[in-house]
């Protein structure tokens, strides 16, 4: 009698531990493609070590542009890929521009892979081809657990102002250096707005879809507008994809 | 028993997931009389707009240049194609709303308001996710009135965040509803409280809050500095105090059901 309620016992341990088993592996497959938390409130980091502040853990003051793409790979056609595709469709060929980073999830911070802007009309030489007005994006690969085949992109307009007037007041002016600065919030759409309906339309031949993440906060630029991803869309563009979805 | 455990647990899966919108009944059993508030507080914010230039700023009177503020106002007059129910943007140039604004007034814990935004306008070249190649269609716009606390260094070819910035928004244009399921695990929403009010943080550095017809957005650095940001909440023409109770969200708001 005691033998078989230690083997009914035991089998019900056995069940258990199956039904464990089955468990984590559920929440292993509905683990998000893209990871929580820091990487998912969508903007970049205008410095190397994304902010992080030891005190506060708050990285929000770093933060630069709104992540406004997501490019996914669905084919896994591999990351330069992507950023071919995007040259590809009429983009931009330039590759510079100033450095930025993200916060991946598994890796903590970490440089931006790469940069495509729209070469300037009559451009001087290097390093001086990039002083103009132009379309410019970043590519972030978000890599491993996150999923190997997501890249975000911050894709903008920006123009170009050698120095900013700062003025704290009417007799309080300074000069400053400026560079690239982000088109402000307007009629016509941030910059941030111009750059990402740019790229939507130019793969027009893509399938895409969007969500609401709501990432609207201004961010200050080097001539002291503000620009933001005002309507809090991102769009997904789908590479190597036909509009419905199936591949080229 | 195991192949049950499967199926349990999808579903306690996805009751998580609606637990975190679980405010979304509220409006509902506030029933009718709360759209009141929202409706009959419209704010016309009525302060002098001037349209901003790069580096114009406005002195305000007797405030010293710290607290200057720089009032900015952009708008385009021209309505949404497909988007009929939506009322167009104010006339440029105009500071007026119709739904309630808030802020936090001059000052914050020491932060001076530094800029005053009324942001509206939709790009008829945002195309929809299901448009046909080619063709273009808004999907969303931008409709805000922003006011921006503190001041950052922003750097060449990087931008930075200012330490605080309140938008508001109308109801019918920015809610829960807009978000997914799973775009809110994504963004590490939590369902929370606020002033009696159903709100939600998204990680630590935004929260919104849904009161009457607005939407209110904080933007901020940290759950201290937000949280205290909402508890002096107040809108330009007094009808709701810092520190009072806030207008319970108006019916259906949060279902994304209120018409504009």
């Amino acid at each position: 009698m005691s033998r078989l309620m230690f083997a009914t016992a035991a089998r019900d341990v056995r069940k258990a531990i199956g039904g464990l088993v089955l468990v984590c592996a559920f929440a292993v497959l509905l683990t998000p493609q893209v990871a929580r938390a820091e990487l998912t409130q969508f903007y970049s980091y205008g410095e190397p070590h994304c902010g992080y502040n030891s005190q506060s853990g708050s990285r929000a003051w770093a933060w630069s542009d709104p992540v406004t793409l997501i490019f996914r790979d669905l084919y896994r056609h591999g990351f330069a890929y992507v950023v071919d595709d995007v040259v590809q469709h009429g983009w931009g060929t330039n590759t510079q521009g100033g450095p930025q980073w993200i916060v991946n999830g598994t890796t903590g911070c970490r440089l931006m892979d790469a940069q495509r802007a729209t070469t300037c009309p009559s451009s001087p030489s290097p390093p001086f081809g990039f002083a103009c007005t132009r379309y410019h994006v970043r590519f972030f690969r978000i890599t491993p657990l996150e999923n190997s085949y997501h890249t975000f992109a911050t894709p903008h307009h920006e123009d170009w102002v050698s120095v900013s007037i700062n003025c704290s007041s009417w007799w309080t002016c300074r000069p400053r250096i400026c560079g690239h600065a982000v088109d402000s919030n307007g009629p016509e759409g941030s910059g941030f707005e111009q750059g990402k309906a740019r790229m939507v339309n130019l793969f027009s031949d893509t399938q895409i879809s969007s969500m609401f993440v709501g990432n609207s906060q201004s961010v200050k630029q080097c001539d002291d507008d503000m620009a933001g991803n005002e309507d809090g869309i991102v769009f997904w563009i789908f590479s190597g994809t036909w509009p419905d979805g199936s591949p080229k | 028993m195991v192949k049950v455990v499967g199926p349990l647990f999808v579903i306690v899966v996805v009751v998580g997931i609606a637990s975190a919108g679980s405010d979304k009944g509220h409006d509902q059993r506030n029933g009718p009389s709360n759209a009141a508030p929202g409706r009959a507080g419209s704010d016309t914010t009525s302060r002098p707009a001037r349209v901003g230039t790069k580096h114009a700023f406005a002195q305000t009177g007797s405030e010293g240049p710290a607290q200057s503020v720089r009032f900015r106002q952009q708008s385009l007059t021209k309505a949404l194609p497909g988007t009929g129910a939506r009322r167009p943007c104010p006339r440029e140039g105009a500071l007026t709303t119709d739904f309630l604004a808030y802020n936090l007034g001059s000052h914050f814990h020491g932060l001076a308001r530094t800029m005053l935004m009324r942001v509206c306008h939709g790009r008829s070249v945002t195309p929809s996710p299901h448009a046909r190649p080619g063709t273009t269609a808004a999907v969303g716009r931008a409709n805000f009135v922003s006011s921006i606390y503190g001041d950052c260094e922003a750097a060449e070819d990087s931008g930075c965040a200012p330490p605080l910035e309140v938008q508001s928004w109308p109801a019918c244009e920015r809610n829960l509803a807009r978000y997914t399921a799973e775009t809110l695990r994504l963004l590490d929403f939590r369902a929370t409280q606020v002033r009696g009010v159903p709100a939600g943080w998204f990680g630590s550095t935004r929260l919104e809050i849904y009161a009457g017809r607005t939407t209110i957005v904080i933007f901020g650095r940290d759950r201290a500095s937000i949280a205290a940001a909402a508890r002096v909440l107040q809108t330009t023409k007094g009808s709701v105090q810092a520190g009072a109770a806030l207008p319970e969200p108006a019916r259906g708001a949060l279902k994304g059901e209120v018409s504009c």
